[in-house]
Formats: C-alpha cells, sequence, structure tokens
C-alpha cells in the first residue's frame, strides 16, 4: 500500500478530523437551537432542517469509523474480513441506509446492479467507504444520484455518480490526490479520499491491488467516484 | 410462516433502556409484536433458556457481566437455542474482530450501529430465507446423519444456487467430520478454483494434518495467514500442527500473534497457556492463564484448571506463596457448589501445594478429593481421573491409584494420547516400569474381551455377541471400540430380526458415547446411518 505521495501520519489525521467533527457537531447544536422556538416554545421542525442535521450527523459517523480503521491500518493491527458478497445485496443495503438522508433532502437514486454479481472484500469496510462516497455526493450533486456496480476485467467497479458540477480538476484521476497540506476545508475531504483509498488499496489479490478513481461525465453528468476491487 | 416477519418472537438484549425501545419500536414498525426484552446477558441467557425464540438481537457490548459474544456461546454450548433461530450481534464501531476471533460460535449475522428499520427488515428477512434454505440439512445433522446431510448438500450444489460456496463449504467440513479425506479435497479444491478463499485453503491444511503430513500443512496454514490475516481458525491450526511437529515455541509465537489480533477468545487464551507452560516458559504462561481466567468469569468455557494452571504457572515463577493461595482461593470461590468442579480444584489444590512443598496443605486437600471422588469421580474427565490418581499415589494410596489408572487405561486403552498422560504420571510418582505393565496388562484385557466378542459377531452368533458386548460396556463405559462394537452388534442384530424399541434406545446410547469422546470416528457414522434407517 504505498502512496508515496501521500505523508498522511495519523496526528494529522486527528487533528482534521477532530476539526471536521466539531463542525458538524457545531451545526447541530445551532441548527437544534433554531429548531424549538426559545421564546414562544414553538417547534419549528422543516424537512430541510432534518436533512442538515441528519447530514452533519453521518458526517460525524463517517469520521469516527474511518479514524478507528485508519489508526489500526497504520498499526498493522487490521486484517481484513474478506467475504463472499452478494453485490447486488451490497448496494442495497448501502441505499436503504442512505435512504432517509436522500429523501429528506430531494435527491433520487437509481441503482444498477447485476444481480448475480459475486465479489470478495471485506463488505464492513466497503459499506464504511461507500457511505462517506454517497454522503459526499449528497452534498455536491443536483438531485440526483446513481449507485452501480459491475464486473471489468476482473476488477469489481463500484460507481457513485451525481449531476452536481463535478470534481476539481486538482482531484481527477486515480489514487487519492492531495490538494496541499494545512487546509483543514479541503482536509475535510482529504481524510475521506485517504480512507477510501487505504481500503481499496488494502484489498489485494495475487499481485493486483485495489483502488479508486476520480472522473467527471458519466451517466449524469456530474462527478464518478469509482472504487477497483480485484 | 413463511418468510413473513409477522408473528416472530424476538429477544431484545441490550444494556441501554432507550436504545432497547429504539429496537422495539424498529421491530413494531416492521410488523412484530411479539417481543421480549433483556437489559444483561444472565437475564438474556434466563429468557432463552425459559423461551423459544425465533429471532435474538443482542448488542455486543451489555456493560458488566456477560458480552454478547460469551451469550452466544453459552446458549450455543448448552443446546438453549434452535438451529432455526436467528441470533444477530449488534455491534458499534469495529467490534468486528473481537466477535470474529471467537473459535467456536458465531451469530448469524452482525448489524453495526447506527442502522435503519430498513436494513434490520432487509436482514431479518434475509436471514429467515436462509435458515430456510438450510432448514433440511440442518436437521440431518442435528439427527447425527451426517451421511444424509452431505447427500443434501450435493443436491443443492447441482443446482448451482448463487450461494453455492456456502453449501461448498459445508460440505466440505462434513466431509472433514466423516472422514472422507478425498471427497473433503475434491470440495475444496473446487472452491479453490474460484478464489482462495480461506476456508478452502485451511480445508486442505486440515486434510494434510489429519493424513499426517505435518510440513504441508503447516505450509498450507502459513500461505493461508499470510494472504487471510484475520481469519482465526488458519492461526489455530497452524499452533496445532506445530505442535504436533515438537516445535513448541513456533506454535506459542503463532498464538501469540492470534491473541494479539483477538484477545477476548477465552480458549485460544487458554491453549496459549498450556502451550507456555509446555515450552517452560511460565511467564507468558501466567500471564495468558491470567487472562483465561479473567475472561473464563462470565464465559461457558471456564474451568477450574484455568486457576490451576495460573497457580502452577505463579509457583514456577517463583510467585509468593500468597499470591498462589489467593489463586487456589479464588478457584474455590468461583466454583462453590459444583462438586465436580470442587473436586478438580482439590486435585489441582494438592498437585500445586506437593510442588510448593507444603505436604500437609497438600494432603488435606487430597482426602478432601478422595471424599469427592466417592460421589462424583466416575463421572470425572479424564485429566481430572489421572490428577486423581497422581495423587494418590503420591501420599502412598497405591490402592486406589492403581484402581483408577486401570479405570482410566481399560476406558481408553487404544487412545495413544491418553496412555501417554497415564504412562506420564507413573514416570512422575517413580512408578515408570510398573506402570508400563500395568497400562499393557488392562490393554491386553480389554483387547481380548473385545476380541471375543468380534468372533462371536463373524460367526453370526449375535446375541451373544450383544450380551458380552453389553457386559463389557458396562464395565468400561467410556472404551470407544466397545460402544461401538455394541451398537454394531445390536444393529445387525436388529437388521436381522427387526428393529425393536429397547435394543434402538441402546444402540443409540452407545452412539452417542462414541460422539461425545471421538466425534471423528469414521465407523460412527456408517452406523448412525445405519441406526437412522432402521428407527425409521
Amino acid at each position: 500500500m504505498d502512496n508515496a505521495d501521500t505523508q498522511l501520519d495519523f496526528a494529522t489525521v486527528l487533528a482534521s478530523s477532530i476539526h471536521d467533527m466539531k463542525n458538524s457537531l457545531g451545526m447541530v447544536l445551532n441548527a437544534l437551537d433554531e429548531v424549538v422556538d426559545a421564546e414562544t416554545g414553538e417547534c419549528n421542525c422543516t424537512p430541510e432542517r432534518v436533512a442538515q442535521l441528519q447530514y452533519e450527523a453521518k458526517r460525524v459517523n463517517d469520521n469516527l469509523i474511518q479514524l478507528l480503521t485508519l489508526y489500526k491500518m497504520e498499526r498493522g493491527h487490521y486484517g481484513l474480513n474478506v467475504d463472499e458478497v452478494d453485490v447486488a445485496e451490497f448496494m442495497e443495503e448501502s441505499y436503504l441506509k442512505n435512504k432517509p438522508l436522500l429523501d429528506h433532502k430531494g435527491i433520487g437514486i437509481d441503482l444498477d446492479v447485476d444481480g448475480d454479481l459475486l465479489a470478495y472484500f471485506d463488505p464492513y469496510l466497503l459499506d464504511g467507504v461507500v457511505d462517506n462516497v454517497v454522503t459526499n455526493a449528497a452534498r455536491y450533486t443536483r438531485d440526483r444520484l446513481r449507485l452501480s456496480a459491475r464486473d471489468e476485467d476482473g476488477y469489481l467497479h463500484i460507481c457513485v455518480e451525481d449531476n452536481g458540477t463535478g470534481f476539481p480538476e486538482a482531484m481527477l484521476g486515480r489514487g487519492a490526490r492531495m490538494q496541499g497540506e494545512g487546509d483543514f476545508a479541503a482536509g475535510r475531504t482529504q481524510l475521506g479520499l485517504h480512507f477510501c483509498a487505504m481500503v481499496a488499496g488494502a484489498h489485494t489479490a495475487g499481485d493486483r491491488a485495489g483502488y479508486i478513481e476520480l472522473t467527471n461525465g458519466g451517466e449524469l453528468g456530474g462527478g464518478c467516484f469509482s472504487i477497483y476491487l480485484p | 410462516m413463511g418468510t413473513d416477519l409477522k408473528g416472530r418472537r424476538v429477544l431484545v438484549v441490550d444494556d441501554f433502556a432507550n436504545m432497547r425501545t429504539t429496537l422495539k419500536h424498529m421491530l413494531e414498525a416492521v410488523g412484530i409484536r411479539d417481543i421480549e426484552m433483556a437489559a444483561n446477558g444472565r437475564e438474556a441467557v434466563g429468557k432463552i433458556e425459559r423461551g423459544d425464540f425465533d429471532v435474538v438481537l443482542c448488542d455486543y457490548n451489555l456493560g458488566e457481566g456477560k458480552d454478547g459474544q460469551q451469550v452466544l456461546e453459552e446458549v450455543k454450548h448448552r443446546g438453549l437455542i434452535r438451529h432455526s433461530t436467528i441470533f444477530v450481534m449488534i455491534t458499534a464501531e469495529n467490534t468486528m474482530n473481537m466477535v470474529m476471533g471467537a473459535m467456536e460460535y458465531r451469530p448469524d449475522d452482525y448489524l453495526t450501529k447506527p442502522f435503519t428499520k430498513d436494513l434490520l427488515r432487509r436482514r431479518l428477512e434475509r436471514q429467515v430465507a436462509r435458515k430456510a434454505d438450510f432448514q433440511t440439512i440442518e436437521r440431518a445433522i442435528q439427527n447425527k446423519d451426517l451421511l444424509k446431510a452431505i447427500e443434501l448438500c450435493d443436491g443443492r450444489i447441482a443446482e448451482q444456487p448463487k450461494n453455492v460456496n456456502e453449501f461448498l463449504r459445508l460440505k466440505g467440513e462434513l466431509c472433514l467430520e466423516v472422514q472422507d479425506y478425498d471427497q473433503a479435497e475434491q470440495v475444496f479444491r473446487q472452491a479453490l478454483e474460484r478464489r482462495n478463499l480461506p476456508w478452502a485453503m485451511v480445508g486442505l491444511g486440515k486434510i494434510q494434518y489429519q493424513r499426517g503430513d505435518y510440513p504441508a500443512a503447516r505450509d498450507t496454514f502459513q500461505a493461508a495467514i499470510a494472504e487471510h490475516k484475520a481469519y482465526m481458525e488458519a492461526h489455530d491450526w497452524l499452533a496445532r500442527t506445530l505442535l504436533r511437529m515438537g516445535e513448541g515455541q513456533a506454535a506459542q509465537d503463532v498464538l501469540n500473534e492470534a491473541v494479539a489480533m483477538s484477545p477476548k477468545a477465552v480458549l485460544r487464551q487458554r491453549t496459549l497457556g498450556e502451550v507456555a507452560a509446555g515450552n517452560e516458559d511460565h511467564e507468558t504462561a501466567e500471564r495468558a492463564y491470567r487472562r483465561t481466567v479473567t475472561l473464563g468469569k462470565e464465559s461457558v468455557f471456564r474451568s477450574p484448571s484455568d486457576y490451576a494452571g495460573l497457580a502452577q504457572a505463579q509457583v514456577r515463577n517463583d510467585g509468593s506463596p500468597l499470591e498462589v493461595a489467593k489463586t487456589l482461593n479464588a478457584m474455590r470461590q468461583d466454583f462453590k457448589g459444583d462438586q465436580a468442579a470442587t473436586l478438580e480444584a482439590a486435585v489441582a489444590e494438592s498437585s500445586v501445594y506437593r510442588e510448593m512443598g507444603r505436604e500437609d496443605e497438600a494432603r488435606k486437600a487430597f482426602e478432601e478429593a478422595v471424599a469427592l471422588y466417592e460421589t462424583v469421580g466416575g463421572e470425572a474427565s479424564t485429566q481430572v481421573a489421572l490428577g486423581m490418581a497422581e495423587a494418590c499415589l503420591a501420599f502412598g494410596d497405591r490402592e486406589r491409584g492403581m484402581a483408577i489408572m486401570e479405570h482410566v487405561v481399560s476406558n481408553h486403552h487404544d487412545d495413544e494420547a491418553v496412555l501417554g498422560k497415564a504412562q506420564g504420571v507413573f514416570d512422575k510418582v517413580g512408578m515408570r516400569e510398573e506402570g508400563e505393565k500395568a497400562i499393557l496388562a488392562s490393554q491386553q484385557e480389554v483387547k481380548q474381551r473385545n476380541n471375543q466378542g468380534v468372533s462371536l459377531v463373524r460367526e453370526g452368533r449375535l446375541e451373544e455377541a450383544v450380551a458380552l458386548f453389553d457386559e463389557v460396556v458396562g464395565k468400561l463405559p467410556f472404551n470407544t471400540t466397545a460402544n461401538l462394537n455394541a451398537a454394531q452388534a445390536r444393529l445387525m442384530h436388529m437388521k436381522q430380526n427387526g428393529a425393536e424399541k429397547e435394543a434402538l434406545s441402546r444402540a443409540r446410547r452407545y452412539l452417542e458415547c462414541v460422539r461425545r469422546s471421538d466425534p471423528q470416528n469414521a465407523n460412527l457414522h456408517k452406523l448412525w446411518s445405519l441406526y437412522e434407517r432402521l428407527a425409521g
């Protein structure tokens, strides 16, 4: 798992993560403050507000999972629990998990997976990855997401597409492209990307390893986040 | 009920009241009404013991007392739960490695928090369908008719369902159990064609082990670990193989690595303790046994021998007598009221005090053991019996000591491991030659009787054979060969003269006994099939 261009040490990861989580929790507390009017006791719970709360809470959860996993991987304590996975079922579950958030944001979602597809990966880890990608995509998409999976040259290709404005130029291509250190705003996505790249890379079969790839265009015309697993 | 969730009976186990309520609401939203709750492990086991649940939703973390995995192990080990009951473990963060490192029992599924009710529903529906899929096979296994179970697996495999690998895996395990190594090998190789699946790699390794090709087994298990570091079974089998090859230290290293990844598996910690003690690494042994004792407090696998191992390691580490006494006292406390366990504790205590040179306390414990042996000695495990015999011989109670040894040897006259241990006891008390003679004599006697019976069977004198073997089993209730022969004679008699209730029940008892002591026995499974056919 040699990623020569990433010198992400755990302290940086931790700091960036905590910063992110504090932001999220701050927004949650704010939003909750506004939910009940202090003077009238009236409840201002709109779907938009609920969606925002859900989104920020999910971000915190994603962060925690990533932190723990990266910590263990760094220490070599993480043994992948590879299992035979029914990909259609797996993607459907991802969809079910994220549906409440997407519904509240008014985002439609398409699923396109071959019912017979079987693959071998750590479902717990990949669940975290897909969750992460979907949570992010939900932020940047206009009103639609597409989850797909297929067999491509002996790799399982999982793809999350949106119809937003797409990824910035600097992020496109294979692997987790780092945009510069010390930039906490970019740091948000950095940790997530790093996590996804590490999880993909940890999956090996013979001399092949998994990887992530960001492209623009695709079926929905926005960004495409691809995960390839051998 | 089909694959419908309504009408199913569910037990929710979680130490947080609001989590229990949340789960209850989720279940109700899914259409389930029959819901019971438990706030901790002890309550859960109690309810499962008294009730009959279709689904158990159990959080891994249950605060003080048993954790979810320990609940699962207890209810499965004690047979309190049906095969068709779905056990779902709810985990937070990655407690996966905690749970997956367990050796014996695994939940049907895991759910990580947070999850939605739709996900819960989806998982439950999937498990219900899955249980239905395996129902006939599970029933055959429950009836001990393994050959039939294999047949059923073959049927499903031929249909090439999506989850064909699950059936292949089960078939492979079953073939291993009936010692059909050729077929097992075929199965595992077939699975490996598509992918280097960990269970198939380990399966091949197990075959090599059983065929006695230990170096090949070692290589196979090492390859499996290299590719699947978190697959605990590979580590356990590698350690076992290395021990067979006499590489005690290497085995210990493997186990050390395994417990680092999965620290809460009590059986593995115990094995580490035993291996370390065997390697004279008393520091590691002490640490491992200490952990075993702690983990054992809430585990169904606990045993006085863990305390004994700890005490022994403490003695050999030049520990303070006070510490050793504390350990022995804790052992007594922990197993108070359990007579068989107290016997074991007394025997262990006697041995430890003898090693410390405290003869008076050793004798006191010994006398207590003697008294207990009168009542529960008959059911004592071989290990305890040997310990008892050693104590008797050490304290000059020759008659009793030899009687116990003779009994143990006769009951296991062809079990090399047991005979080896028995000889070890004689060596320890300075009776090597005498011991060798006694063991041989007991063996001869049993062999003779068995051969007599076998001749009778060959001559077609089945009724006489039945009588003879019944007598032998009466005297040596744990002797595998005698039990097998007795069962076979009965079954053959019934084949000729028709099945009869009393005879069937006897035959079954004999087979059960063999299954308990030698579940891998090749003849056992053929006889079970025959029994099942006659029982109709």
